[in-house]
């Protein structure tokens, strides 16, 4: 038992040591993911098993800039991963095209987008009744939540499991995509864009 | 001046060499050991502030934090949580959970100056937290129901209070 023990513990010790390492290199500087679903097609296509470098270094200080593919935590599950575009920065305003309002980001959030615009189903559409309703009480949070959960009660709130475009913290993000690693024909940078005229910044 | 060229060549360089990467590898295996720990383990935190009284000290508490709970989705009404503010993404606040998703939590608006209470049901994957000392705290009642995705421990245990009686 000893000696089973003496003859494994080199090698048990070696994966425990790598493993901290690997673990705290994934933390503090870049890891890898992969991707699935499409709303990020074309530039990040899941049904390819494509791997992407996810680096962390913008975590240090939250600094972000406008037109970055990021990760982050869904808001509507946390233990779901989104990849989505980074639109718009605190501060700025946003048009939100399907409900006809002009949005100015509060403090510490952004606004993500998957770059998908051709997938419609999605949680973009309301339904009819809340359509109306929350163009008229864009500016109100806490009635918006009220109107959604009583619409969702009623069957008339349709959610989809991945969202296009949504208004999240910066505190869930978790890491920003710059390059995509595998597979090797699909090397390439992943470059920052933005949609036209959607924006006005700070 | 070739004594000093020869007095170089003499130092065993190869093993002091050797020697300072294993040391330098043993400060790397030491810090990785405590980073992984205190990010994804069981970490202290120093919190102070007005907005958590009478739980938490105004001049501030050193608490435990345990991130395993958070992460595996165990925080209920009532836990005392870290969380990354939802108003700036640099700063971590300590607040108690009043709400998980679902929930629908009954506030007072405005404590000091009147009595009216607005009700709100909590979205899904979302929690309301609120300071214990409801005068002075920033917490849902302003910025709204937070994800869950933003919270990043559970405080259990108070340490700082069992230091200063021990003595």
């Amino acid at each position: 038992m000893a000696r089973a023990l003496a003859f494994a513990w080199p090698y048990a010790k070696f994966c425990i040591v790598g493993g901290l390492f690997g673990r705290t290199f994934a933390d503090w500087c870049a890891s890898v993911a992969s991707v699935d679903g499409e709303s990020m097609s074309p530039t990040l296509d899941g049904h390819q098993a494509e791997r992407m470098l996810v680096e962390k270094r913008c975590l240090y200080t939250y600094d972000f800039t406008r037109g970055d593919v990021v990760v982050l935590l869904s808001p509507r599950n946390h233990r779901e991963v989104l990849v989505k575009r980074l639109i718009a920065l605190p501060g700025d305003w946003i048009q939100v095209p399907e409900n006809q309002e002009i949005r100015q980001i509060p403090q510490g959030h952004c606004w993500v987008e998957g770059d998908n615009a051709a997938n419609s189903s999605d949680s973009r559409s309301y339904g009819p009744v809340s359509y109306h309703l929350s163009a008229l009480l864009a500016c109100s949070h806490e009635f918006h939540t009220l109107v959604r959960a009583a619409l969702s009660i009623c069957g008339l709130y349709y959610t989809s499991l991945t969202f296009l475009c949504l208004q999240v913290p910066l505190g869930l993000m978790q890491g920003r995509v710059t390059h995509v690693v595998w597979p090797p024909q699909r090397i390439r940078r992943v470059d920052r864009n933005m949609p036209e005229g959607r924006i006005m910044s700070q | 001046m070739s004594g000093f060229f020869r007095r170089l060549a003499g130092i065993p360089w190869r093993s002091i060499a050797g020697d300072a990467f294993s040391r330098a590898l043993l400060v790397a295996q030491a810090y990785c050991a405590v980073h992984v720990v205190d990010q994804h383990l069981c970490s202290l935190a120093f919190v102070r502030g007005p907005s958590m009284l009478p739980a938490i000290n105004l001049a501030g508490d050193v608490l435990a934090v345990d991130r395993v709970s958070a992460r595996l989705g165990r925080v209920e009404n009532g836990d005392v949580v870290l969380m990354i503010s939802p108003e700036d993404p640099r700063k971590v606040v300590a607040k108690r959970v009043l709400g998980m998703e679902g929930d629908s939590v009954t506030y007072l608006v405005d404590p000091g100056n009147s009595d009216a209470s607005k009700t709100v049901v909590v979205p899904q994957g979302h929690v309301w937290v609120q300071g214990d000392n409801i005068y002075a705290s920033k917490d849902s009642r302003q910025f709204g129901a937070v994800p869950y995705g933003l919270i990043t421990g559970k405080i259990f245990c108070r340490v700082s209070s069992v230091i200063f009686f021990a003595s």
